[in-house]
């Protein structure tokens, strides 16, 4: 059940950044990369056992985000990369602060779902206060060294996938490490740290296809 | 503590609304309403005391999309009126349907209540869903044409702005809570929250006029 779920998740997202980029340009990327951002985030809030290992469930919809930037990379020029980044950047520091209000508002007493909100998101503060940091922090390095590698294997598989390897390593052991460390054991903590890299390097290399459908669309400006 | 709240977020948001107007213009102002469509039905699910009376939050970022909007036609007009409607019905079913998707996860036996917690918080709710596409589908509409007459017949911001700021926050006041409340709640409850959230949202889209003249002037 959460392996297929998992799975259509990967489809609904790499159907509509194609389809983003395909009707709508670099505009429709980077409406993309503003709702890929702020969903990324408000579903790494949630935890799940996939195959038996427990994992992130936002890393198809997170690791979207980079391949929207990979897709500015090929296609657009540098100020477009960097105005994707500062927007996925923008969104969740934007997301980050609306939650601490939302946290720090006293709800009724009588209404459960007001203290459910409350209590998923004050439990992970660490999460909301890294969440964007990382996220900005991993898409800039991602954009250097795409370039880097870009300049020298003229590859996209190779250049996405190992601009992956190296910052998906960081990103999870920063935001997961961070993010979690106070409310699970360690073993837990490395456990989940190791999962989640590996999903998202599954998840990366399934991407692949799709960054070069997109790569192959004509350029529209909407 | 909540009404001090209140003031921090309505001054988060409109400084925000300007930033995204300033760094990104025009496709700031529709990503800007996407987002606030989003957040607004996130933040409606916890109801707070304000001044004395409970009321759902996500109030201040739907009036938000109003003011965004209004900037928007301010200077572009409304010939993409539809375009932009459409972008943001089909961005708020999208994001729908990824939490919804999030929400059918089964827990495993990490982090058990805090799972619990947010499966069921965003278990979809097809009332509210429906309430919500449709009243923001018909006052997006309604503000843009309203908007957009008003400035064709006088040319004045700030009467633009109030003028389909009363109009449109009481319709869709009206119909949110008649599709959402209605058989739920009693006749005269429905009503007092009708009156309390289209007031609240009154003062906030007044408020904000200001922000459309200096949104206008960050576009030029």
């Amino acid at each position: 059940m959460n392996e297929l779920l998992f799975f259509i998740s990967f489809v609904i997202c790499a159907f509509t950044l194609f389809f983003c980029y395909k009707f709508l340009g670099k505009r429709g990327l980077y409406g993309y990369i503003a709702l890929a951002s702020m969903l990324g985030f408000i579903t790494s809030f949630r935890i799940a056992p996939i195959s038996k290992f427990n994992t992130l469930i936002s890393i198809p919809i997170y690791i979207s985000i980079f391949i929207a930037i990979y897709v500015l990379i090929e296609k657009e020029n540098k100020k477009a990369v960097y105005t994707g980044v500062n927007l996925a950047f923008a969104t969740s520091v934007l997301f980050a602060g609306l939650l601490l209000i939302l946290i720090y508002y006293v709800p009724l007493v009588t209404n459960i779902l007001s203290i459910d909100i409350t209590t998923v998101f004050q439990e992970r503060l660490r999460l909301v206060a890294i969440y964007p940091i990382v996220l900005y922090g991993s898409l800039s390095a991602s954009v250097y060294f795409y370039n880097l590698l870009k300049r020298n294997y003229k590859s996209m598989f190779i250049s996405a996938i190992l601009t992956c390897v190296l910052i998906q390593l960081l990103d999870t052991l920063v935001l997961v490490g961070v993010g979690y460390v106070a409310i699970m054991t360690s073993k837990e903590l490395v456990q989940l740290i190791m999962v989640s890299y590996a999903f998202k390097l599954m998840i990366s290399i399934l991407y692949i296809p799709v960054l070069y459908m997109t790569n192959r669309v004509k350029r529209v400006e909407a | 503590m909540n009404e001090l709240l209140l003031i921090v977020e309505i001054i988060v948001i409109f400084v925000f609304l300007l930033y995204f107007c300033k760094q990104f213009r025009e496709l700031g102002l529709i990503i800007w309403m996407i987002l606030m469509s989003i957040i607004s039905n996130i933040l409606c699910l916890k109801i707070v005391n304000i001044f004395g009376f409970d009321i759902s939050l996500g109030f201040v970022p739907y009036v938000s999309i109003f003011i965004a909007f209004n900037i928007y036609i301010q200077r572009c007009g409304i010939k993409n009126l539809y375009k932009i409607i459409t972008c943001v019905i089909l961005s708020l079913i999208f994001s729908y349907f990824i939490i919804y998707l999030s929400s059918l996860y089964l827990s495993g036996m990490l982090n058990i209540n805090n799972n619990l917690s947010y499966t069921k918080l965003f278990e979809i709710d097809t009332r509210l869903v429906i309430s919500s596409l449709i009243s923001l589908a018909i006052s997006l509409y309604l503000n843009g044409q309203i908007y957009y007459i008003v400035r064709k017949v006088k040319n004045k911001m700030w009467l633009s702005n109030l003028l389909s700021i009363i109009v449109v926050q009481f319709l869709d006041t009206i119909l949110f809570i008649l599709i959402y409340f209605l058989g739920n709640l009693p006749i005269i409850d429905i009503a007092l929250m009708m009156v309390i959230r289209y007031t609240f949202k009154l003062i906030i889209g007044i408020a904000a006029t200001g922000i459309i003249y200096k949104g206008n002037r960050l576009l030029r």
